[in-house]
Formats: structure tokens, C-alpha cells, sequence
């Protein structure tokens, strides 16, 4: 099994608890407030909406994502995750450069580079893969 | 959403202009002036988007100006309509880095892509100069 990181409740680790009987794990008692939480839904929906709405006229890629708000939601780190994977399975948009600024990892494949439905659908497989819900 | 557009472009409505698409994040302006829908094209450093092989990825006038050689355009003086050819105009910054491209289509108006929102076709280049894109600081075309 390739290292990756499961985040939940208790309750929502146990579900994987026959996937992961017999290997080594390490658990991380995360601080309620950087927990994935409503709140985090909700900075995410107010920063993506207002990203959307000021970027809505550019191509440059680099203007797009040194936005304050599109800045601010990279620094939410993995917690945010879930909230991105969704908005891709939503509406496949510019959130790339974010979860690959947050994971470090690129899964799209080099053909499909531009192309924003199969970068999107590349990310989520990587969702999957790696244990998140959204 | 045109209110919005004429307040993000202060020319457009004086000079004339038709929205002529939907709103599509799939494509941007680099892409639809070569007549591509399906790509985003920019010079990302990340190197998540598409850029042509052997161009560099830098945000210049002359890395467009390269990436655009790569579709046969090469450099002119004016975008003035000939017949035979077709032109890009390259828009930059006030630091001369490239934000936009409009394509001239055959009643010598020009076709843009804005962002992630509609194609348009403006009657001028004008139209689009501003705060959002800055001024044209770049010609090309190739035959057609």
C-alpha cells in the first residue's frame, strides 16, 4: 500500500479498518479548529466565489491564482481538500495549481495538460486514491 | 452579465460588440484566437497548462510571439484587415506582460475569449483596452 493520509472522524476511520489491518499507521489527534469542519465549508465558498467573480475576465493563470482569495484558500492546507475535489466533481475549474501547491503532486497526465475536464477528472481519481471523501 | 462586462471594459459599449458563446472555463483568449476551444494555453511555471513543446514558459511578449510561431503567425507592423491572412493582437500589462489576444475574423472585427467568461466579437481592439487587459503591444499573422 502506497503511503497516504486518511482524514475523519474516528467513527469514518474505523470504516477502512479491514484495508488497513497489518499495516503500519500513524495517527494525528488533529485540533478541532483545523479539523475539517462547516466553518472551513464556509470560508471556502465565500473566498471561491469571490476568486470567481474577480478573476472571471482573465486568462493569465498567474493572475488567477495570486489572488488574495485564491492565496487564502492554498493556505487552509489539506483541510480544504475535500472542499476543492468537490467544486472539480461540480464544475471542473481552475483549482490545479492549488492542490498541487498544497499536495506537492501533479497526477494529470502530460497530454492532458490545458485540458480542464481531464485534469479535473485526474484529480479526483487522486481524491479517491488517497482516502478523501467530498 | 453585459452591465458587468461594459464596467470591466469601459470602451466596449461605445465601440461595438456582440457576445457570441457561453461562458467556458475550458478555453481561454491564447486558445480561441488559434481556433482551439478544448485548451487552456498559458506558461505556468507549475507547467499544469498547455504551452507548446520548446517555448519557454515565461509570461513575455516574445514567448508569445514564440508560441504563437508554432501555428505559423509571424510578426506585423498593423492589424489593419488583408485579405488572405488573418492576425492575433497580443494586449499586455503596464509592465508589458501579455493578459490577452483577439483574433480578426473576415468583416475585420475581432473575436475574443474573456477569461472564464464569453467570447465576444468587438468592432475595434479599443474596445477591450484598460485596466483589465492594457493596451495592444503586439500584431502577428499568417496566411489563411
Amino acid at each position: 500500500m502506497e503511503p497516504h493520509v486518511l482524514e475523519g472522524t474516528w467513527e469514518e476511520i474505523r470504516a477502512y479498518e479491514s484495508r488497513l489491518a497489518g499495516h503500519r499507521v500513524r495517527v494525528t489527534i488533529l485540533d478541532p479548529d483545523t479539523a475539517p469542519t462547516a466553518q472551513i465549508e464556509a470560508q471556502f465558498t465565500v473566498l471561491a466565489a469571490r476568486w470567481r467573480a474577480e478573476t472571471a475576465w482573465t486568462s493569465s493563470v498567474s493572475q488567477m491564482v495570486m489572488h488574495p482569495a485564491y492565496q487564502t484558500i492554498i493556505g487552509m492546507g489539506r483541510e480544504v481538500i475535500p472542499c476543492l475535489l468537490r467544486a472539480l466533481e461540480h464544475q471542473p475549474d481552475h483549482w490545479f495549481w492549488a492542490l498541487r501547491a498544497i499536495t506537492g503532486e501533479d497526477p494529470g497526465r502530460p497530454e492532458d495538460r490545458g485540458n480542464v475536464a481531464a485534469m479535473a477528472q485526474s484529480w479526483l481519481q487522486w481524491g479517491q486514491q488517497h482516502g478523501y471523501h467530498w | 452579465m453585459s452591465d458587468l462586462l461594459e464596467t470591466i471594459f469601459p470602451h466596449l459599449a461605445a465601440t461595438g460588440y456582440s457576445i457570441t458563446s457561453p461562458p467556458s472555463s475550458s478555453y481561454n483568449c491564447i486558445a480561441w484566437s488559434v481556433h482551439d476551444d478544448t485548451t487552456w494555453w498559458w506558461p505556468d511555471p507549475f507547467g499544469l497548462y498547455y504551452w507548446p513543446e520548446s517555448i519557454s514558459r515565461l509570461e513575455t511578449l516574445a514567448a508569445f510571439i514564440a508560441a504563437y510561431s508554432t501555428r505559423g503567425y509571424a510578426p506585423r507592423a498593423d492589424g489593419d484587415f488583408e485579405v488572405g491572412f488573418e492576425k492575433v493582437a497580443i494586449y499586455v500589462d503596464a509592465h508589458g506582460i501579455p493578459t490577452h489576444a483577439a483574433c480578426q475574423v473576415s468583416s475585420g472585427h475581432w473575436t475574443s475569449k474573456l477569461g472564464r467568461q464569453e467570447d465576444i466579437e468587438h468592432h475595434t481592439l479599443t474596445g477591450l483596452t484598460g485596466t483589465a487587459y492594457g493596451r495592444v503591444a503586439q500584431f502577428l499573422k499568417r496566411p489563411l
